[in-house]
């Protein structure tokens, strides 16, 4: 029961934070000066007229020098409309000013790209973790010997390496001059198939290594203090092998800081990694929020703010909910 | 039978089944009738930026033409000029040995006649006696029979009506109504398109009044910015009511800030700036007079476009047009003006509309935003569209000119596949993988390939350089301590203390050529005649512009008529021409030296303070190296510049990117005062209308309005002819001077109207006054021009060019007469062939 009343009180708390930060965002976008983009060919004043149409502004006057002034609506009327729009019509509005996207429902671009980035990201995890932690498992029981030096060299090595150097050297060895993968992701939504599959695979490498080398290092190092630990001494003392007490007792101890940063990064990865996905030109949400802010697109921002706030700040929930799991004797919300 | 009859007869039969399916081919685009059996291939291509809007009505920038180009057909199309007029060889395929170099045809397309019916059309349109003589305004343009949607709906005449109706409807606004009712000046469309606006406010000069008393004294209200001339914005009168943007000049209502410090009221600012408000003085702009808008139901059977029968409509004009040749056939501006008007799809655009958004007033659309509200009636179709990804475009069987001769044995291209890429070493190594068939000569490959075969250096009529902002009322006021900007002499030492050559080597590798007139080789003042006139019709082979750029970078002419600058003495016009780089540090420093006793001698003139750095603030969209470079790059020629003198090491430029696509808004307002690579590209036949860029202060598109070209006075001596003005020693302002040359000046109320449009004055007299405002243009160096665009690109070993010489009007023939090596299947067993990499390929040169 105190479970679900702490549950119910971060729901309460994640609520009350969330329209907070959505208000923040939506008021300081806003605050930002308009840009007006003209052509070289363009009348300014149809420029001015649509940014009126869209509701940002009001009042265009042309001034006698033929530059043009106007007035801009009040940031709460334009809150107002906005979110009057969601909940009665649940319409996020249509990219006005994101280049590519002009004209396309925000929602509708967000969600079509949603899938290539989760399928990455899912991928890279799967790969990842457990090498990551098999190595790190690895490096610890043979802490201070040989395979523990080499496993520490590939994770220096690996850590070392900016994410743009990794997936540069991937698609040059094993893409261009191997010829094993392809260039880049194929295009389509047919992302079940092998062909596809085979495509996401220098993406999945590129973005899967930095995290091994991660997994390796934390596990190398919760697990090498867990085990020498005196609850381990007494494990052993009561007539476990090292095998039974390396697997029951300090496997388990030292996830409870692993498994809440493998949850982290995994949602982490909804956000998408600008690099990797422009450098194997993967049609996912990579870049979306940067480049929203960048084109001051109002509703691109807006949704993909509020999405990941939303993601945040759930993930903040689950990761407190897990460490109950994990150890029992972490009880989230008991006094 | 015998086994090598069975066989014999196998393979007849394989033949004849084979024969029989090629013959079958037919309209599929492929091998439609008349069309020989040529290679087909797939070309791939990339875009760093997916097109989003394909519309042509709203379209917003060149990254949506991608798409447009392909699903559109024109009017009238230019094609190759071939020896004998020989355009195939026996065997039907191209005879590209008989291309005639630089030389084109315009030819009929979607349209099979065009009439000038000026003198016939219905007395509404109100076309004069002499324009009915002249001819040129109303023509009659009548279609193909066979016109059809990519779903084999017909297109008819009534269509290209509605859909300039939809283009021009007040309730949507559309982005691209401007290119009718500014550009093509469609009769009444201005009117139609803006009915829903209410006034402006206006200069009370440009309503021809010479003073605001005499616009008061004729009966005007005289309007006052009060928020620009005072800062007013955000006052409050007594009540609370906010303070408009303009106060009439006699409003006795007053405004007051917050802190109950300042009050203003119309009355109060009348009286206090009156004189500095009054025609001509400097804050004029403050001052306008309430123009309403008289057009507020103009009706669409008033706009200049109507149907007259199943397959012919006619367009009205403000403007006249030379479409036709004096022999009845077309012009190159039939192509140019009237290649095409806008087409929608009646029944999905109708679907495609939307009404405004909550908050919103506009209607909006988005008719080809997506596969499934696109509609082609270009050679292509598109085919998949996955947006922020990729799109791909297959051939129409639909469109006419599969049936023409015209287009037999060309569009080779089975598909387009155009992938978004946007890392740079990505598209790079995917070209030399064979995976794409093009890419760019960039930095960091020119080293390689620059002399490659498969590399095609292109030029165009960007020209570009370097804006210095003078506007002494803002810069005196700013914080940068940068009056000097205003002194004519130190924009002068700028200009000539910068080598080209070095520029273009330093920071445009391979992607520009340097330049030194406002409009670079690429501009031809006369196409039609090109071949037959010894400057081949180029505005830059000519003498006037020749003449007019020595005397702008300081040659002088004795009365002899030969040229001296510096150590160049004596020369022969084309000598001086040939020797000038309007590089002349000597000059330069001379210049510099002239400004800084300027500036010191009238400090306050110019809000100097000694004790103060001087500061150039540098306007860029990003913040980036290369932008740095070039911040680097003009440090050290000012450093240059000025050591020796008292600004020696006082002169500090700064990066200011902070306006990101706002930066030409910033450096008008004057927050940068360095655009560096600012210019323009324009229309390749018309140098005339380009220069308004500079020395209009009513064009959009110039970056220095505050240069009141108004009151800047120049005199010309007219060549003889047989037109207004010939022999005559004018003088009038150099705005007028623009207008006429454009045949504005009546419209735009000019003190002289004297008409020298195209077809209204010889071209020695337009290229006299053209040469003369790019003297003074480049003479007061707002405006220090630098480069000429030429850039190189790579064509991959699977296509190759119909002509590796560029041709204005064709290109290098583009997708339409690409020619195919390898069809999919060959090229990717060459590729194999070469293990992947094809570097060493295209590292050949021969």
């Amino acid at each position: 029961m105190y479970m679900f009343k702490y549950v119910m009180k971060r729901i309460g708390l994640l609520i009350l934070t969330f329209g907070i930060i959505f208000v923040m965002s939506f008021v300081l976008i806003k605050l930002l000066p308009i840009h007006v983009n003209i052509g070289a060919d363009q009348d300014p004043l149809i420029a001015y007229k649509r940014l009126e149409g869209y509701g940002w502004i009001r009042n265009i006057q042309k001034q006698p020098n033929g530059s043009y002034t106007f007035e801009r609506v009040p940031i709460l009327a334009q809150l107002w409309i906005y979110l009057k729009r969601i909940f009665l019509h649940g319409n996020f509005g249509y990219a006005t000013t994101y280049g590519e996207y002009i004209n396309q429902p925000v929602w509708g671009v967000f969600v079509e790209k949603l899938p290539p980035t989760i399928l990455i990201n899912l991928y890279a995890t799967l790969f990842g973790v457990p090498i990551g932690l098999g190595l790190g498992i690895l490096a610890a029981l043979k802490k201070n010997r040989w395979q523990d030096q080499v496993i520490n060299i590939f994770i220096i090595l690996l850590i070392s390496l900016p994410l743009i150097v990794l997936g540069l050297l991937i698609q040059y060895f094993l893409c261009f001059k191997l010829n094993w993968f392809p260039l880049i992701m194929n295009r389509g939504t047919d992302y079940f198939t092998w062909q596809t599959f085979r495509s996401m695979i220098p993406a999945v490498l590129a973005l899967s290594l930095g995290s091994i080398a991660r997994y390796a290092r934390y596990t190398r190092a919760e697990l090498s203090e867990v085990l020498t630990s005196e609850f381990m001494l007494l494990a052993r003392t009561k007539g476990l092998t090292k095998r039974q007490a390396t697997l029951r007792h300090a496997m388990r101890n030292s996830m409870v800081v692993i498994v809440p940063s493998i949850l982290s990064e995994f949602i982490a990865v909804l956000s998408g990694s600008l690099i990797i996905e422009s450098m194997f030109s993967i049609p996912g949400v990579g870049g979306l929020y940067l480049n929203s802010i960048t084109f001051q697109d109002y509703d691109f921002f807006m949704l993909l703010s509020a999405f990941y706030t939303l993601v945040g700040l759930t993930a903040g929930i689950v990761i407190d909910v897990s460490y109950g799991f994990i150890d029992p004797r972490i009880r989230m919300g008991a006094k | 039978m015998h086994k090598k009859m069975k066989s014999g007869v196998a393979l007849a039969v394989c033949c004849a089944t084979m024969c029989s399916i090629v013959g079958c081919k037919n309209n599929d685009g492929s091998d439609s009738s008349g069309q020989t059996s040529l290679k087909q291939a797939e070309y791939n291509t990339t875009t760093a930026s997916m097109p989003s809007n394909w519309n042509e009505l709203t379209y917003m920038d060149n990254n949506d033409t991608q798409i447009m180009q392909y699903i559109n057909s024109p009017f009238f199309d230019y094609d190759y000029k071939f020896q004998e007029d020989r355009k195939f060889d026996a065997d039907g395929s191209i005879n590209t040995a008989g291309i005639v170099r630089g030389a084109y045809t315009t030819n009929y397309s979607a349209a099979t006649a065009l009439e000038d019916v000026t003198s016939t059309v219905d007395g509404k349109w109100g076309y004069t006696q002499q324009q009915k003589e002249e001819g040129g305004y109303a023509w009659k343009i009548t279609l193909r029979q066979d016109l059809k949607w990519d779903d084999g709906t017909p297109i008819k005449a009534e269509d290209f009506e509605y859909s300039m109706q939809q283009q021009l409807d007040p309730a949507f606004m559309n982005f691209r109504g401007n290119t009718y009712y500014d550009n093509l000046r469609l009769k009444n469309a201005r009117g139609y398109f803006f009915q829903n606006q209410a006034g402006t406010y206006e200069k009370a000069a440009s309503l021809g009044y010479t003073s605001n008393q005499q616009a008061i004294a004729a009966g005007q209200t005289l309007y006052i910015d009060a928020w620009g001339l005072a800062g007013a914005q955000g006052y409050l009168d007594g009540n609370g009511k906010a303070c408009p943007q303009w106060l009439a000049y006699n409003d006795t209502v007053m405004y007051t800030d917050d802190g109950k410090t300042n009050s203003v009221s119309g009355k109060t600012l009348w009286e206090k700036y009156g004189e500095y408000i009054e025609v001509g003085a400097e804050y004029e702009h403050y001052a306008g007079v309430y123009v309403e808008n008289a057009l507020r139901e103009v009706k669409w059977e008033d706009v200049g476009i109507y149907t007259v029968d199943e397959y012919s409509f006619v367009v009205c004009l403000d403007k006249a047009y030379a479409l036709l040749q004096e022999d009845g056939g077309l012009s190159y501006q039939a192509a140019y003006y009237m290649q095409s008007l806008p087409l929608v799809k009646k029944s999905l655009y109708e679907r495609c509309k939307k009404e405004p958004a909550a908050g919103a007033t506009l209607k909006t659309t988005n008719y080809n935003t997506s596969l499934e509200t696109t509609a082609s009636w270009g050679p292509y179709k598109l085919a998949e569209f996955t947006s922020g990804s990729h799109y791909k475009l297959v051939k129409n069987p639909h469109w006419y000119g599969w049936n023409m001769e015209l287009y037999k044995n060309q569009y080779n291209v089975s598909a387009i596949n155009c992938t978004k890429m946007t890392e740079a070493s990505t598209k790079w190594m995917a070209f030399l993988s064979g995976k794409l068939d093009e890419a760019a000569l960039d930095a960091e490959n020119i080293a390689d390939y620059k002399d490659s075969k498969y590399v095609f250096y292109a030029p165009g009529t960007g020209t570009y350089g370097m804006q210095l902002f003078s506007n002494l009322s803002v810069l005196k006021n700013s914080k940068n301590n940068n009056g000097i900007l205003a002194i004519d002499a130190f924009r002068q030492a700028i200009s000539l203390g910068l080598n080209r050559n070095d520029v273009v080597e330093t920071i445009w590798p391979g992607a520009a050529i340097p330049c030194l007139g406002v409009v670079n080789g690429e501009y031809f003042y006369d196409i039609e005649n090109s071949a037959d006139l010894q400057d081949r019709g180029i505005y830059r082979n000519t003498n006037e512009a020749k003449e007019g750029l020595l005397r702008a970078y300081g040659f002088t002419q004795d009365a002899s008529g030969l040229w001296s600058s510096g150590d160049m003495k004596n020369l022969e016009m084309e000598d001086a021409y040939e020797a000038l780089t309007g590089y002349n540090p000597t000059l330069a420093k001379q210049k510099m030296t002239e400004a800084v006793a300027e500036l010191t001698a009238n400090a306050s003139k110019y809000g100097y303070n000694p004790a103060k750095n001087i500061t150039l603030v540098y306007g860029a969209a990003v913040d980036n190296a290369k932008q740095h470079q070039r911040v680097a790059y003009l440090q050290g020629v000012l450093d240059n510049l000025t050591a020796g003198t008292a600004l020696a090491g006082k002169i500090k430029i700064v990066l200011d990117a902070s306006a990101g696509s706002g930066w030409a808004d910033a450096f008008r307002n004057g927050d940068t005062q360095i655009g560096f690579g600012y210019g323009f590209s324009g229309n390749a036949f018309n140098p005339f209308d380009i220069i308004g860029g500079f020395v209009d202060s009513e064009a959009n598109l110039n970056y220095h309005t505050y240069w009141d070209t108004d009151s800047v006075m120049m005199t010309l001596t007219m060549p003889e002819g047989n037109y207004a003005g010939a022999g005559e020693r004018i003088t009038m302002s150099l705005q007028n001077w623009y207008y006429c040359l454009n045949g504005l000046a009546a419209d735009k109320k000019a003190p002289k109207t004297y008409n020298w449009d195209s077809g209204y004055a010889p071209a020695n007299a337009r290229l006299t006054v053209l040469a003369a405002l790019e003297e003074r243009v480049i003479s007061k160096s707002h405006s220090i021009m630098l480069i000429g665009e030429y850039s190189g690109a790579f064509l991959g070993g699977k296509f190759q060019y119909i002509s590796s010489d560029y041709n204005t009007f064709m290109g290098f023939g583009g997708v339409r007469y690409l020619q195919v090596n390898y069809t999919d299947s060959e090229w990717a067993a060459y590729v194999a062939a070469h293990n992947n990499d094809l570097s060493a390929e295209y590292k050949k040169t021969a």
